[in-house]
């Protein structure tokens, strides 16, 4: 047998290490379908805000509330079985066929703990940004900083200098980034990067997911999540 | 199995538990010796896997059957490891150094003398110590036996990127260890 082949054998053949006893009880517990429909509700409240049809103009703002969600799992290992939306605000662009363009931007800070309150998600963003003033906020990738809080919860954002504004300075500030970003959309000038794990369907219509990566001309790169119907699937 | 698995997602699109419970009962064991290979630590690796299913079950929906369902898991694991590297590089090395001396010494499996099982643990070990690409296409490809197009997608590569690393990592792995 040649080096190659008993190289490859060896290989199938690796150790499987086995699951430890009580590990599938701990992950049926976990088990929640009711999760998967209430974060489809979220998502339907964003498009349709006031009910009914769901406009496809409203796509773009749609995925913010989902990014939000998911980033505590993503960053934090636990379930969020509770948040809040601390800030939120829309920017709306009529379009020359007579549609909309929107975007929205929420911030929501979650927990798997279910006595969190509203006061303590606000104290997490406090304290985190002061973490970030003085240096102890991390980022951890591209754009993503990242601290972990005195009471041992993670916090993450891709904005952090926003959390030291008020709101009305906030408004200020996005709605200037979102005038430049629509021209930047309408002229074909972002990133798309898909992400079919976030992929979804409203209403019998498939949506793929994707993340828009735009360049402003102060040079900083802003990510707005976004959605195109599905023509044909692979 | 992959018919059993679609209707299995149906049920739990539907919010049946029960169905969900199935899912994880085909898929939860080999989820977890994916990522305690990866990590070398059992602690670590299971809160790995319940962080995977978590992201499954509240990506579910999302879910098209593009790939198999094995595929999308093994994705979601990948993506959620990766996460985790990023924040934990310092310990992961000299883990999973260790976990390969004390699974090859226990394990009797198909690796029938000590000389065997001595130069399986130094292969184990090289592939480790390769870059990640190249190590996670050997873990995708041949200890979790994804086919190349599957390492592929879950990978998010083209299929020819597979293969090349696993060229290069049979090349690499000569020069290392001599049988």
């Amino acid at each position: 047998m040649n080096t190659e082949k008993k190289f490859e054998q060896f290989l199938r053949a690796a150790p499987k290490p086995a699951a430890p006893d009580g590990l599938l009880n701990r992950l049926q517990e976990d088990v929640a379908p009711v999760e998967i429909k209430r974060r489809v509700t979220v998502i339907r409240r964003w498009f349709a805000p006031a009910g009914g049809s769901i406009s496809p103009w409203r796509v773009a703002a749609a995925a913010a509330i989902a990014i939000a969600v998911l980033l505590p799992l993503s960053y934090g290992a636990a379930k969020v079985i509770k948040y809040f939306t601390v800030f939120e605000a829309e920017f709306v662009y009529p379009q020359d066929d007579g549609g909309v363009a929107g975007y929205k931007v929420g911030a929501a800070i979650g927990s798997n703990n279910p006595d969190f309150t509203e006061e303590d998600a606000r104290k997490d963003q406090q304290e985190f940004y002061e973490l970030y003033k003085q240096g102890k906020a991390e980022e951890i990738e591209p754009g993503f900083w990242f601290a972990t809080l005195s009471n041992g919860r993670g916090f993450g954002t891709r904005d952090p200098e926003m959390l030291g504004l008020s709101d009305a300075e906030r408004i200020e500030l996005l709605k200037k980034q979102f005038d430049e970003i629509e021209e930047l959309r309408k002229a074909g000038k972002f990133e798309k990067i898909y992400k079919p794990e976030h992929d979804f369907e409203i209403d019998g219509v498939k949506y793929r997911y994707y993340e828009a990566r735009y360049t402003l001309s102060d040079g900083t790169v802003k990510t707005v999540g976004s959605s195109e119907p599905v023509k044909d699937e692979d | 199995m992959d018919n059993q698995t679609k209707s299995l997602r149906r049920r739990i699109k539907k919010a049946d538990k029960n169905a969900a419970s199935e899912l994880l009962k085909i898929y939860y064991a080999d989820i977890y010796s994916y990522l305690s290979r990866l990590c070398g630590s059992r602690p670590d690796a299971e809160d790995l896997t319940q962080q995977t299913f978590l992201k499954a079950w509240s990506s579910l929906d999302g879910f098209k059957g593009r790939s198999k369902f094995s595929t999308w898991l093994h994705r979601i694991a990948h993506n959620t490891y990766i996460d985790w590297q990023r924040r934990n590089t310092n310990s992961i090395q000299s883990n999973t150094d260790q976990w390969w001396q004390e699974c090859t010494d226990k394990s009797p499996g198909p690796l029938a003398n000590v000389a065997e099982r001595q130069l399986a643990q130094r292969l184990y070990q090289a592939v480790d110590q390769l870059d990640d690409d190249k190590k996670h296409a050997v873990h995708l490809h041949y200890y979790q036996g994804l086919s190349i197009r599957e390492t592929a997608k879950v990978l998010d590569v083209a299929t020819s990127t597979v293969k090349y690393r696993l060229r290069e990592v049979f090349k690499i792995l000569k020069t290392k260890i001599s049988v």
